[in-house]
Formats: C-alpha cells, structure tokens, sequence
C-alpha cells in the first residue's frame, strides 16, 4: 500500500507526462495534415505526419515507463512489479509491430 | 488527400467525439462505422484510425484528472496487464479476421452494449463506507456529504477477466472498451463510478496502443485521416463534456441505446 503522499506525486507526475506527449502530437498532427492539403508532395509532410503518430503512440508507453521507475525509487515493489509488466506487453506490440 | 477529404473526417469525429462523450460511451463506438458506411474505409483501416483516436482522447483527458484522487492508479496498473494483453491479441487477430466477421461481431457488441444500458435506467450507485479501502480500493470525496469515503474492490479475478475481454474488444473493433469495465468495475465490483470512469479513461491509452502498434506496424493507419479524425475527436469530446453535465442522465442514456442499436443494425445491413 502506498503512502497517501507518494501516491499523489507519483500520479502528478503521470498527468505531466500525459499532457506532454498528447500537446505536441496533436501540433504535429495538426501542422501535418495542413502541410498534407497545402504541400503533400513535400517530405517534411510525410515526416511530421508519421513523428505526430509515434509520439502519440509513445504517450502511454512513456506513462508507463516513469510509472515503473517512480514506482521503483519509492520502495513500492508490487506497483513496480505491475507496471513493469504493462511495460513488458507493450513491448511485446512494438515486437509484432517492427515484425511486419 | 483533399481538404474536403479532411474536413468530413475532421467533422465526423467532431460528432463522434462530442456524442461520445456526452454519453460516456468514447467516439469510437461511433467513428468506426462513419468510416465504414459513410467513407467506405475497409473495416480495419477504420479501427486503426479510432484507435488513435481513442489514444488521444485518453491522454489528453487523464492529464486533466490526474491530481484529483479520481485514478486508482494501482488497480488501473493492475487491470491494464490484463486489457493490454487483451489488446495485443485483438490486434494481431484482427488482420486474421473477414472484414465481414468483424462487421458482426461490432453489430453484436454494440447491441449488447445498448440493452445493458436499457436495463440499468434507474441504477444508483452508492459509496461504500466501509473503514478500510483494503490492498486495491482507495478514498474519495463525496460531493453529497461532503466527506471522504472509502470504497473497496470486490470480486478481483472477475474485474480481471473482463479486462482482458474488454481490451481485446478495443483492438479487434476500436473503441475504447469502457462500456464494458465502467459497468462491470461500478456494478459488479464496487468501485464508485467516477472512480470506474476516470480509471478506465486512464488505462484505454494503454490498453489502444498495445493494438494500434500491431495495426500501425502493417500499414493499417493512414497517416492523415488518422490526423483529422485525432483534432475532430479531441474538438468534439472536448465540446461533449461541457454539454454533457446539462443533459438529464436518464435522457442520455435512452439516447445512447437508440443511437447504438441504429449502429448495430447498419454495420449488419451496410456492411460489404
């Protein structure tokens, strides 16, 4: 059982992450698809578009990635034994993912 | 790609985010069959497209949760094993799948979805006093009372099955698999449901990603309608939650079983 206090740090912390991760890739979404209508052809387009996806597929798996060394430096070994293994599947993914 | 290609993807998910929210139900449940129907997208190009979207939508509104002691952060981590794991076996089945299999088995969820909703109209739910949350439950602060109350999980294995159930759900059809834990962690094990509604926002980014990996990684995610249809659903929830809360709730779930059971009826029908 985690203390009330680390358990609010440590969420803090994962809403920052979030908010990060999900601020710059909308903008690149965003700047991408008005590059897509303005100049499709160029390959900054292609390029933006494909950074704004990956970041916003990272978001979640970088969540989970500061929630298991938060976990780990405060001593809570079963939340860090749990999102350790989240981590461990959503490697699994990226596995299948660069497979194709 | 045309901008009038954009713009009515953009304004599909502006609606499917907006009703999605408004409903609690997330814009996939919707986006999914716009694409198909309206936009002929092939099915799994469709869901990869949502699934994005619901990636979106679950980092940008955990963000602004995050703080308020609305997460269970370790039954989230704890159940999120399990929809990701679920999630991860939906997206490598799904390119096995029919276009065709897929469009049923979306027709049945979504109607099962819509008659579970019928059949919980006048449901309450009550915070549970007890004094000790235990090793998974946590405290919230009752708006009602004005006290903070405690609230403990009950029946563990089963929130864990049907994690695992609803991430693979997710990934085979794209939507976020709320309907199925908020009702299951809120009616079945106890959790409050704010708490079942902010924990599963929470834990969907996961649960999308470990699918949208597996659909990105065979070319499944065209780059741009996966742009548009992200700013149109984040625009839409966006507007969805402000409208929302001055919407009686009684009304907003009659209005969600209708629009799911039409949802239904048109992939059966409209589906090549």
């Amino acid at each position: 059982m985690s203390s009330p206090d680390s358990a609010d740090r440590i969420e803090a912390i994962l809403g920052r992450v979030l908010g990060a991760g999900s601020a710059v890739s909308t903008a690149l979404l965003a700047l991408g698809l008005l590059l897509t209508i303005a100049a499709p052809a160029a390959p900054a387009t292609a390029f933006i578009l494909r950074a704004g996806l990956l970041i916003l597929m990272a978001t979640p798996m970088a969540r989970v990635l500061v929630a298991t060394i938060a976990y780990s430096r405060a001593r809570e070994w079963s939340s860090t034994l749990m999102a350790g293994t989240v981590l461990l599947v959503l490697l699994g993914s990226v596995v299948i993912a660069l497979r194709h | 790609m045309t901008p009038l290609w954009a713009l009515t993807v953009a304004l599909a998910g502006t609606v499917a985010g907006a009703l999605g929210a408004m409903l609690g139900i997330g814009g996939g449940v919707l986006l999914v069959p716009f694409l198909v129907i309206g936009l002929h997208l092939p099915i799994q190009q469709a869901v990869g497209v949502s699934l994005i979207t619901v990636i979106a939508t679950s980092s940008a509104v955990s963000a602004g949760t995050a703080g308020r002691h609305l997460i269970n952060l370790r039954l989230g981590m704890l159940l999120e094993i399990a929809t990701a794991a679920g999630g991860l076996v939906g997206g490598v089945t799904a390119a096995a799948l029919s276009a065709r299999a897929l469009a049923w088995l979306f027709s049945g969820v979504t109607a099962g979805i819509a008659i579970l909703t019928l059949t919980r109209l006048h449901r309450r739910n009550v915070l549970h006093e007890g004094t000790h949350p235990g090793a998974w439950g946590g405290r919230i602060h009752d708006a009602e009372t004005g006290r903070m109350v405690a609230y403990r999980v009950k029946r563990l294995p089963l929130a864990l099955a049907g994690s695992f159930v609803a991430g693979n759900l997710s990934t085979l059809l794209g939507i976020g698999g709320g309907t199925i834990k908020v009702p299951l962690l809120n009616a079945l094990c106890g959790v409050p449901l704010r708490v079942a509604t902010a924990t599963s926002a929470f834990m969907i980014g996961v649960t999308a990603t470990s699918g949208a990996l597996v659909y990105y990684g065979q070319g499944l995610i065209v780059p741009s309608t996966a742009a548009a249809a992200v700013l149109g659903v984040l625009a839409g929830s966006t507007l969805g939650l402000r409208l929302g809360t001055a919407l009686p709730v009684r009304g907003l779930k009659i209005l969600m079983a209708v629009v799911l059971l039409t949802v239904s009826a048109l992939m059966l029908v409209r589906t090549p």
